[in-house]
């Protein structure tokens, strides 16, 4: 009786993101998925949901095989996955959410009372007593905390419920929501669900789990019980043992120490009071995982998010509170978003439409284009970036997600004049490692640090061994700790944002231009 | 750079579904070029039906004259092509017309201003009313369908206002501009003539013409770009009032009549038609304007040709009707066909799969 994996692959075109991959569940276990941005954790999670066809391998739930699964076959086998965003509709109740689809019926009518009581005992039985939940509260009326136990009691209540999955539940979550999710997954498990649980965060592992798998480029590169793994064992295994990489060479700038952006106190959605200094020809790394508000911070750098408090200066002017991208950009920031395909990219444009958007009232007389300025323009950046194939009129969804991410960063480096502050939210998420190095290459160079700073989040500690002068560690929505960048402390970095802030954490450097080693 | 190979542009796309050499590409490029120039097709289909059934369908007064019928229609075309390419779109054009219809030929008929003043005040009205709707769309943030619908209802309440009996008795000089001929071709036609070059000149020559096409695309990432979408889409509603204005008094002066109660009743849904015809994309983003160009010749033509042959009015009616759902539909066939996907339950799994990909990328 257990739910095995054995020998999956899947491949989207030449990129295999799983090269067999096998994993066994008892019932009654929580077990802990691990792996770093691009393992093959999603591509895994969605064969098991069916969403995705492994290309080999099996699946086998208590004796059934299965070589594919489609969303229907899954749910009958009873396979429920919770993803981080939720699947539930805001303006119902609890109730009407955990029967939506599959509603009790008496005659043709809805049997509401029916439903109601039953989702008043599920309530109970799976977050236990204290839960302070009432089957009739309207969904978006309650906490995100709140939601997702409402998400999983709707996955677990469906009759034949054998397999719970669960994408990074805690990301979002304070310590003490976490602690509640923890028991009530703890409570499923007890009840013979075999739970899947994926997390970046090691503590959830140590507190809950009971066996662990971490995924590496597609392979299983550790299979243990958690009571024999250590903590360096397992960023070991997530990050691999790579030799040192070798960092690009930064710029032969003499630093004149100019602070170039100074943000003070920012408070926003998902951080708070967030105080650091970046300097002329800097490269600054924010170094935090899903959920720690690093996106929400550039975000609201760069006026796309209001900001609740605090103060953002370039060059010593400061850049007005109600802002907006257009008040940034006039003051010299801007940002290249971290969801390329939603927030940055026009897919039937060409690149030279995807470049120049910005640029173009820029380059001409008023009201008017200048299309051998922007010819040169395009040039001189497709140039830089090494932009491949550097053909103006290819429609940007022909590049590969390394090239488009080149098309925006050239948008701000070449062909919008004025950009002094370039925030960069997990640059090469999802890129192949010659685009990425070019980036680095590129985001190094003199040509692009001169008169300006680069700020930059990211989640890989080698993106900022290689591209960061010093990084911060975001937890949570604050800034834990600056540490240098050359020499990095990998194990430092990484403990400091797996455990955030449940260790006891040396004093976050929290003055006005923190020392710099 | 420079040692760029064709070999690497053809491995770029990735899975869209081409590159498969052969006859199956062969026949798929085929079919391709016949869905990209379907209206030049059509077009020709149309003109030897009808010729076919009276000789005396393909004269040089016939043409000259579906020329003239249909420069009402192209000159509120253009700018709401531009407008639905911003990814909006303007449901109130065949109202304002009839605003600034009915001003101008009241402030002539019956206060007696001279043409010129009084067409000046028929398109500041007609202007003005697209600058509300641009308004309540961009600053008040009200969908574009809804404020255009209720704008149709009140911009017709007003031209009653006026008045309610038809407004006629116009000047000489006012009746020139919908009648008179230059150089041997009809005012009307020279007016929409000039309306497009100017239009594909806002298209190609200014940088607002290219940001167009960005807000259209990819809302969220035009204003990451840091275009100003309010502007834009605020100058698109009111060069859209404004050339319906003047759609308005081309048309007044053509009927030698403004009837506040008809005159551009059911417009907005011919100007709709054509520019979805045209190949212009209804989510936005996407169109040129030289399509929908051929999309109101051939509207016309199929009009023309159906009168002639003296088909009931209802058949005509539903023969609009049809064009308008049947253009969505190629546009949405021509583009299933790239991602190989021709059947309805395909494109439902392509969406699927997408959505969830998504989740996976956003935080």
């Amino acid at each position: 009786m257990s739910f095995v994996i054995d020998g999956v692959r899947k491949s989207y075109g030449a990129n295999e993101v799983l090269k067999g991959v096998s994993l066994r569940c008892e019932p009654g276990q929580v077990h802990a998925l691990l792996g770093a941005n691009g393992a093959g954790k999603s591509t895994l999670i969605k064969c098991l949901s069916g969403a995705h066809m492994p290309d080999a391998g099996t699946i086998q739930l208590d004796g059934e095989v299965w070589t594919s699964l489609t969303p229907q076959r899954a749910a009958e086998a009873g396979i429920a996955v919770i993803y981080q965003h939720l699947s539930l509709v805001a303006s119902l109740s609890i109730s009407d959410n955990v029967f939506l689809g599959r509603e009790l019926r008496r005659g043709p009518l809805l049997a509401r009372a029916e439903q109601r009581r039953r989702t008043r005992e599920a309530l109970s039985s799976v977050l236990g007593p204290g839960h302070g939940l009432s089957e009739d509260t309207i969904v978006g009326d309650l906490p995100i905390a709140s939601q997702q136990l409402v998400e999983i009691v709707k996955a677990t209540s469906r009759p034949g419920i054998r397999v719970l999955i669960l994408d990074e539940p805690t990301a979002a979550l304070s310590d003490r929501e976490a602690g509640k999710l923890k028991d009530v997954v703890r409570r499923i498990a007890a009840s013979g669900v075999h739970v899947l649980f994926i997390t970046h965060i090691l503590s959830d592992v140590f507190d809950l789990c009971d066996r662990i798998t971490v995924l590496r480029d597609g392979v299983v590169a550790l299979d243990e019980p958690v009571g024999s793994v250590r903590t360096e064992q397992l960023t070991e295994a997530i990050t691999g043992r790579l030799p040192a990489p070798r960092r690009v060479a930064g710029p032969a700038l003499s630093r004149r120490r100019t602070p170039m952006l100074t943000v003070s106190g920012l408070s926003g959605e998902r951080f708070d009071d967030v105080t650091f200094t970046t300097h002329e020809g800097e490269v600054v790394g924010i170094f935090g995982l899903v959920g720690s508000g690093r996106s929400e911070l550039l975000e609201t750098l760069y006026g796309a998010r209001r900001a609740d408090a605090g103060t953002v200066q370039v060059g010593g002017r400061t850049v007005p509170r109600r802002s907006s991208p257009r008040a940034a950009l006039r003051a010299g920031i801007a940002l290249v978003p971290g969801d390329r395909a939603r927030q940055a990219v026009f897919p039937d444009l060409d690149a030279a439409d995807n470049v120049l958007q910005p640029a173009f009232g820029q380059l001409g007389p008023p009201l008017l284009r200048n299309r051998e300025a922007e010819r040169r323009r395009f040039a001189a950046g497709a140039d830089q970036v090494r932009l491949h194939p550097a053909d103006p009129t290819l429609p940007a969804q022909a590049f590969s997600g390394g090239n488009q991410q080149k098309l925006v960063l050239s948008r701000w480096l070449a062909a919008y004049q004025g950009v002094r502050v370039l925030l960069l939210d997990e640059p090469t998420q999802g890129i192949d490692v010659g685009a990425r190095a070019d980036i680095y290459q590129t985001l190094r160079s003199e040509e692009v640090l001169t008169g300006r700073t680069i700020v930059f989040t990211t989640s890989d500690p080698d993106e900022v061994a290689l591209l960061a002068d010093r990084v911060l560690v975001l937890v949570r929505g604050r800034i834990v700790a600056e540490l240098p960048a050359e020499p990095l402390d990998r194990n430092r970095m990484l403990h400091l944002s797996h455990l955030g802030i449940l260790d006891p954490v040396p004093t976050a450097p929290h003055t006005e231009g923190a020392s710099r080693p | 750079m420079s040692q760029v190979k064709a070999a690497d542009v053809t491995t770029a796309p990735h899975g869209d579904g081409h590159g498969e050499p052969g006859q199956r590409w062969t026949a798929q490029r085929v079919g391709a070029l016949l869905v990209r120039n379907s209206l030049v097709i059509g077009i020709a289909v149309l003109l030897i039906v009808f010729t076919s059934a009276d000789s005396t369908f393909l004269t040089v007064d016939v043409l000259k004259n579906i020329a003239l019928q249909s420069t009402v229609l192209a000159v509120v075309a253009v700018t709401s092509t531009l407008l639905v390419i911003s990814g909006e779109v303007d449901l109130s054009v065949g109202s304002l017309e009839a605003v600034s219809a009915v001003t101008a030929g009241y402030l002539m008929a019956a206060s007696g201003w001279g043409a010129t003043t009084a067409v000046l005040v028929g398109l500041a009205a007609g202007a003005a009313a697209g600058a509300v709707n641009g308004f309540l769309v961009t600053v008040v943030g009200i969908n574009s369908i809804v404020v255009t619908l209720g704008m149709g209802n009140i911009a017709r309440g007003l031209t009653y206002l006026i008045t309610t009996a038809p407004v006629f008795g116009f000047t000489e000089g006012f009746l020139l501009l919908g009648n008179g001929t230059f150089l041997g071709i009809a005012i009307p036609i020279w007016i929409a003539v000039l309306v497009f070059a100017l239009g594909g000149a806002f298209l190609v020559l200014t940088p607002t013409g290219r940001h167009i096409y960005a807000v259209g695309m990819n809302r969220e990432a035009a204003y990451l770009a840091g275009l100003n979408l309010r502007r834009i889409r605020f100058v698109l509603f009111t060069l859209n009032g404004l050339a319906a204005g003047l759609a308005g008094v081309i048309l007044a002066s053509r009927l030698n009549s403004a009837p506040p109660g008809t005159l551009g009743v059911g417009f907005e849904l011919q100007v709709l038609t054509a520019v979805l015809l045209g190949g212009v994309a209804f989510t936005g983003g996407r169109g040129r304007l030289f399509g929908v160009l051929l999309a109101v010749l051939f509207l016309n033509i199929l009009q023309a040709g159906l009168t002639m042959m003296n088909v009931a009015n209802a058949w005509q009616q539903i023969s609009q009707g049809v064009a308008l759902i049947a253009s969505v539909g190629l546009d949405l066939f021509n583009h299933r066909r790239g991602r190989r996907a021709l059947l309805p339950w395909g494109r439902l799994r392509l969406t699927r799969n997408t959505t969830s990909g998504d989740q996976e990328v956003s935080r």
